[in-house]
This record gives C-alpha cells, structure tokens and sequence, in this order.
C-alpha cells in the first residue's frame, strides 16, 4: 500500500515537471515576436503606438499556453495526488 | 521610467474585464454552492498577479520596442518571461499550500488576461474605425510610392 502511494506521489510529482516543459515555449516565442516588432518599429518609426498595442495582445495570449501547463502542474502536485490515493484505499477496502 | 499611453490604456481595459469576469466567476461558485471567503481571497491574489503580470510585460515590451539591437530586445524578453512565470508558480502553489485560498480560484484568473484581449481584439477587428483606419493607412502607403513612381517615370 505505502509503495503504491510513493508511486502515485513520485509520477505526480514526474508529471508536473514534464508539464512545465511547456513553460519554455512562450518566452521563445514572446522573444521572437518583440524582435520582428523592433525591426518593423525601426522601419516604420510612426506605427509604434499600434506595433505596442498588438504586441501587448499577442503576447498576453502567447504567455497563456505555459499558463495551461502550470495549471496542470499545480493539479498535479495539490489536487491529484489526495483524488488518486483516496481511489486507490476505496479500491483496497 | 515614463509608461507608454498605450500600455496605460490596455491595463485599465484588462483590469476593467478581469473585474468583470471574476464577478461572473464568483457568481458560478456560488451558484455552485462552493461559495466562501477564500473563494474571494483567492480571487483578488489571483487577478492582482494577472493583471500585475500583464503591467510588468507591458513595461519590459515598452523597455524591449527601444532596443537598438534585436538579440537584445529577444534576450530581455525571454528573461522578463521566465521570471514572470516564477511569479506566477509562486503565488499559484502559495494559494495551494495556505487554506485561505480557494486553489480554483487563484489559478482561474490567470486565464483572463487572454480572454479579454481575444475578445479586444475581436471588438478591434469588427470595428468599423478600425477598418477605415486601416484603409487609410494603406492609401497613405502606397500613394507616396505612386508619386515617386510617376515623377520617376
């Protein structure tokens, strides 16, 4: 029974941190994305103002795809683990 | 450091729509009948750190867009990104591991800032300022090069 436990706990703990993989994606892609606008910036000095304001839109939406993986990870970590091991002594009484 | 008038402007939007969504949000927990203080706790920790997340990138954005040189702008948004995102990991497992947080509620109004700009982004696209304005700014394009291509000629 305790090694099951330590299983589930130990592949919680795994898959939290294999989700959070995903946390590299957006800062690539958020740097990526700010430097194609310094340059649009920089040919078109007078678009500022709307490069800004799409930048601020895309952005936001970019960073939510590593949101949804610490999303999954806090589940894994706080919520999962008391759920699984809760079935697993219903399944064994 | 003087803030940007746009990045002003897109604060005060989202922090309008988070107020608005986290009222709609307590509203279904209480319909749910999940209701209580740390459902309310919960909320403000959660959209304080959203919208306070979505600031601090307007900022670095602002610092970034002046950047001479493009690795740099890259280079300084990837590290805003990755500290940002600590943030964000800290207050979430602060709001798992202290009882006086509802965990739902923390993490649910990381979500808002992306629902309110797909929605001002919609609002700004079917706009019909927007499309004159962006028909303006075409003209204004591509009638100077036709100048120059007709006194070239």
């Amino acid at each position: 029974m305790e090694l099951a436990i330590g299983i589930i706990l130990g592949c919680c703990a795994l898959g939290a941190g294999i989700a959070m993989i995903a946390g590299i994606g957006p800062g690539i892609g958020e740097g990526y994305a700010v430097g194609q606008a310094c340059e649009a910036i920089g040919r078109q000095p007078e678009c500022k103002g709307s490069v800004t304001s799409t930048m601020l839109m895309g952005c936001a939406i970019a960073e939510s795809t590593g949101i949804y993986a610490l999303v999954i990870a806090i589940l894994l970590i706080f919520v999962a683990p008391s759920f699984l091991v809760g079935v697993l002594q219903g399944a064994v009484a | 450091m003087k803030i940007d008038k746009a990045i002003k402007q897109e604060s005060i939007y989202l922090l309008i729509g988070v107020v608005i969504l986290s009222a709609i949000m307590e509203a279904v927990f209480l319909i749910c009948g999940a209701f209580d203080y740390t459902v309310i706790l919960g909320n403000i920790l959660g959209g304080g750190i959203a919208v306070f997340n979505f600031f601090l990138m307007g900022i670095t954005l602002q610092k970034s867009l002046t950047d001479t040189e493009i690795k740099t702008a890259e280079n300084r948004m990837k590290m805003s990104q990755s500290f940002r995102f600590l943030m964000l990991i800290i207050v979430a497992v602060i709001g798992g591991a202290l009882p006086c947080f509802n965990i739902v509620a923390v993490v649910i109004p990381f979500f808002f800032p992306r629902v309110v700009m797909t929605i001002r982004g919609l609002k700004i696209k079917d706009s019909p300022k927007a499309n004159t304005e962006t028909s303006s700014e075409s003209e204004k394009a591509t009638t100077p090069s036709d100048k120059e291509g007709g006194d070239s000629k």
